[in-house]
């Protein structure tokens, strides 16, 4: 049976407080994911800071309160960030959106280099261009590299550069 | 010390984390009520103070408490809000004033002992809950398996059906 005197302070609780403990324990939560990660302790964590092992432990009880200034040399020290707005959020998926397109660029330039490589090379009136492999990867040039042609079209395959 | 007897604070199924207190066997209430009846009420100092505590109780039992206290293989006996063993306690670190003390069975079962105010004393000595909790958690420490054993996130009495009693 659990005591009635939990249940009615569980009634009464202000919401500040539910709060104020919830997000403390995420933030500390999150801190301790990222000592893992890194396979810090809370003394390696103090040592960077310049701080005591019981000014950490302090941080770390549930019940600090966390001041942007402290969560910003955490974050600096961590090198990872700790408390993500939604703003941040929408910025990071945007650039995320953003790699994947280049990236996605970068694997179409390639194969479209390579049918422009391949219709060059069986027109025998037409010079061949030079498909440079070095250390097994080719070497993709950019498609607005307005030099292009003129640097990579030889006359002949023989031209063609061994790693 | 008196006998004393281990029940249940706050127990439930869908816990990560259990709660019990201890209770002096000529008393009715517990330690834990002690610390509530003292300080839960409209008009009290430390109100927020004792909110906050309240809170870590009902948010740990759902986490867990390994997410305030890291496992380690020292003593087992710790306060609310967590810092460090108590023999080491450094009482004017916390913004909160109040301590309650615990003794951590295991990461999912604590036995919470009583508390009081951290600054009741001119010199800022511990509250006098402390050397009661350490007295508690020793005997309660000693006592597994005699009087009682763990059976996953519970406690339970050797004696079936009866309280689990400590001397």
């Amino acid at each position: 049976m659990n005591s009635k005197r939990f249940i009615r302070a569980k009634e009464r609780s202000q919401p500040e407080n539910k709060i104020f403990v919830a997000k403390n324990l995420d933030i500390i939560e999150r801190i301790q994911h990222i000592l893992d990660e890194k396979q810090w302790t809370q003394k390696t964590l103090a040592q960077r800071l310049g701080k005591s092992e019981s000014e950490i432990s302090k941080w770390l009880s549930g019940l600090h309160n966390f001041t942007l200034q402290t969560l910003a040399k955490l974050e600096g020290v961590l090198d990872t960030q700790i408390i993500i707005t939604p703003k941040q959020k929408e910025y990071q998926t945007v650039t995320i959106q953003k790699n994947i397109v280049k990236e996605w660029h970068a694997i179409f330039s390639n194969i479209a280099l390579k049918t422009f490589v391949v219709q060059k090379t069986f027109s025998p009136q037409k010079p061949t261009v030079d498909w440079k492999f070095k250390n097994s990867k080719s070497v993709i040039p950019n498609w607005e590299d307005k030099d292009l042609n003129e640097a990579k079209i030889v006359n002949h395959p023989a031209s063609v550069i061994a790693a | 010390m008196n006998t004393f007897v281990i029940e249940e604070f706050f127990v439930d199924d869908s816990n990560t984390c259990n709660f019990y207190t201890v209770r002096l066997e000529d008393e009715k209430v517990s330690e834990t009520d002690k610390f509530y009846d003292k300080f839960d009420y409209d008009g009290n100092e430390y109100l927020d103070d004792f909110g906050k505590i309240h809170e870590l109780i009902d948010q740990i039992a759902v986490r867990g408490s390994n997410i305030i206290q890291r496992p380690r293989n020292e003593s087992k006996v710790f306060a609310l809000p967590p810092k460090l063993l108590l023999k080491d306690c450094l009482i004017d670190i916390f913004e909160n004033k109040l301590r309650l003390y615990y003794v951590a069975i295991t990461p999912q079962i604590i036995i919470l002992l009583g508390g009081g105010v951290a600054h009741n004393e001119p010199n800022g000595d511990v509250p006098l809950q402390f050397w009661e909790a350490q007295s508690f958690a020793k005997k309660i420490l000693d006592a597994k398996n005699d009087s009682y054993v763990i059976s996953d996130t519970r406690i339970v009495s050797i004696d079936d059906d009866e309280p689990i009693t400590i001397f």
